[in-house]
């Protein structure tokens, strides 16, 4: 079908991801192709509206946070300490964390999130303390867009899980910042 | 001895060593004349110093022995040698200190010609072509490095921690790749001063050709020219190669180290109960609006999709001031506030609803112009039901005057 033919088919749809929070991203198939297609479309249509597009590099897309109105910070925290955990594991198991966590899947079960105990204890600040906890929290990175949880059981980490390897890859210690200020 | 030192002294006191070595040609140097040529070239040294390090870096004793400057010069590439062997000299250094050997040469080897000095001449064509062939081994062994390096890195041997296995690759990449592209790449140092040697050759042959000399003579510069061209385009295709065979590998070693770096950092914080510094340091934030009972409402998304352009106030009702009896009375009357999921329930139960905004403010009477463009945002963006638009019309809800388009609700 020729494309000059078509129209943009999913606003609702997009509007109603993109306002939930959600990361877009090329593991959500036919939304995702939607949207490339039209992506200026939208892109014009949604700045219209008052909202800001993050650029996409990376192959990420989703709506820039009001930058008055901070994020969910406490559901932020989670998604911090529950990733770190994860990519600290992987590179303890000799594995490279970026790699691993785009191309493999990990069963609920084995999450090295309570099982190990240096782990379970930092996960205890934040209180996720049982595996319904960790299944909470799993389920609220689904909703993000960060990842797709089959059954309950299985997981598997959609690209948009790359802004946390951006994040963790820009970490600068404040201790460290501060001293560069002082000097 | 540390080579390294060693190399890096030669080569800022090169000036020196020369003239030293050409003052000693004509019978042993005397103290007078070492201390006067040594303030000479470095007056800003303090000269006993400088000596004891001419000693302990053994070119007193070469010159006192009665060697020549070209035994010093075997011993530099020995040293160089020795250093790329054992992989503690990056190719670029070694390069650095043999384009420094290949300017002095050249140099010697215009004044051999312009002596008519043939026995120099003969050394110096010998030892640029012995320098040529040594840089191109040299260069071979490194690309040599870089593949069993990447070889190696891609045997994945879990067992091996992470920081080590990439270790290497992240070495020889600050080591190798990083000062080669600095001087290999366009804006760098390599292709110039390659360019002055090679000309300086070229004057050579030339002016041995005005003078007459010897067609051999003139050959032994031409090859020893060619020599000097093919040795740079090895090293830049070799190095291209090397840096193109690491580049990938680099890219995720240092990455991979980054973020292991960054989770170690943001553990440590936490088990700190840091958590106020994880926030500046390491927080996502996305998007976020604040939930009524029902959906936010959005004003400009309704303005594009149902055509609601002139949402106007109401003149502002004069405050009442309750007395007690009222506001308890009021209180009673409170509800809990409506879900999506209630609203949602009650859309359907009424379906097909003919137009969604009179239906809505006669259905929801108390609620506020915001809940009732809500309730329309809703109906627009539920994927289950079906809105299409008619003609426009003017809406009064308790509060305000809306001009839009009439939706009529159906069943997807």
């Amino acid at each position: 079908m020729n494309k000059n033919n078509m129209q943009p088919r999913f606003t609702k749809e997009l509007f109603h991801h993109f306002s939930m929070g959600y990361h877009l991203c090329m593991d959500d198939g036919e939304l995702y192709n939607e949207f490339i297609n039209y992506e200026t479309h939208y892109r014009e249509l949604f700045n219209s509206l008052g909202y800001q597009l993050s650029k996409g590099s990376s192959g990420v897309y989703y709506f820039e946070p009001d930058k008055e109105k901070p994020g969910i910070n406490i559901v932020s925290k989670k998604f911090t300490i529950f990733m770190a955990i994860l990519y600290d594991h992987l590179a303890d198991q000799g594995k490279d964390p970026v790699s691993m966590i785009m191309e493999e899947r990990f069963v609920v079960k084995e999450l090295p999130h309570l099982r190990i105990d240096q782990y379970k204890k930092i996960l205890e600040k934040v209180n996720i303390i049982e595996e319904s906890d960790v299944l909470r929290t799993l389920m609220q990175f689904e909703k993000y867009g960060f990842l797709e949880l089959k059954d309950n059981f299985l997981i598997m980490f959609k690209k948009s899980v790359s802004r946390f390897t951006t994040l963790f890859s820009e970490v600068v210690e404040p201790t460290k910042t501060k001293s560069i200020e002082e000097e | 001895m540390q080579p390294r030192g060693y190399l890096n002294f030669i080569a800022k006191k090169w000036n020196l060593i020369t003239e030293l070595f050409e003052i000693n040609k004509d019978g042993p140097i005397d103290q007078a004349t070492l201390f006067q040529t040594i303030r000479f070239y470095h007056p800003e040294m303090d000269t006993p110093s400088l000596i004891k390090n001419l000693l302990s870096y053994d070119v007193i004793s070469r010159l006192f022995s009665n060697q020549t400057l070209y035994t010093l010069g075997d011993l530099t590439e020995q040293i160089v040698e020795h250093l790329l062997n054992e992989q503690q000299l990056g190719l670029s250094e070694s390069i650095i200190v043999h384009m420094e050997q290949f300017d002095k040469l050249s140099v010697n080897l215009l004044k051999a010609v312009k002596n008519r000095d043939s026995d120099l001449l003969f050394r110096v064509i010998k030892k640029i072509n012995r320098q040529t062939q040594t840089i191109k081994r040299q260069t071979l062994h490194n690309y040599k490095a870089i593949q069993n390096i990447v070889a190696e890195s891609k045997k994945r041997d879990i067992t091996i921690p992470l920081k080590q296995r990439y270790a290497d690759i992240i070495d020889a990449w600050d080591q190798y790749i990083s000062p080669m592209g600095e001087m290999i790449d366009p804006w760098g140092a390599f292709d110039p001063n390659t360019d002055k040697v090679i000309n300086r050759l070229e004057k050579a042959v030339n002016t041995l050709e005005k003078l007459g000399a010897l067609r051999s003579e003139r050959e032994n510069i031409h090859v020893a020219k060619q020599m000097l061209i093919d040795m740079r385009v090895l090293i830049i295709n070799n190095f291209k190669i090397s840096r193109e065979l690491l580049q990938p590998l680099y890219e995720i070693a240092r990455l991979n180290s980054k973020v292991t770096r960054g989770t170690s950092i943001v553990l440590e914080y936490v088990r700190k109960n840091k958590f106020k510094d994880i926030e500046s340091m390491a927080t996502i934030n996305w998007f976020s609006k604040k939930l009524s009972p029902l959906l936010s409402h959005d004003i400009g998304l309704l303005k594009y999709y149902a055509g609601y352009k002139n949402i106007k106030n109401n003149p502002a009702p004069p405050i009442l001031v309750l007395s007690e009896q009222d506001k308890e009375k009021t209180s009673k009357e409170l509800k809990p506030p409506l879900d999506r999921y209630a609203v949602l329930k009650e859309i359907r139960s009424d379906l097909p609803i003919g137009d969604a905004m009179q239906w809505a403010i006669k259905k929801y009477p108390d609620f506020s112009t915001g809940k009732i463009l809500d309730i329309i945002l809703l109906m627009m963006t539920e994927k289950t039901l079906n809105v299409q638009k008619h003609h426009m019309q003017h809406y009064q809800t308790k509060t305000h005057l809306i001009n839009g388009s009439s939706l009529k609700v159906e069943n997807n």
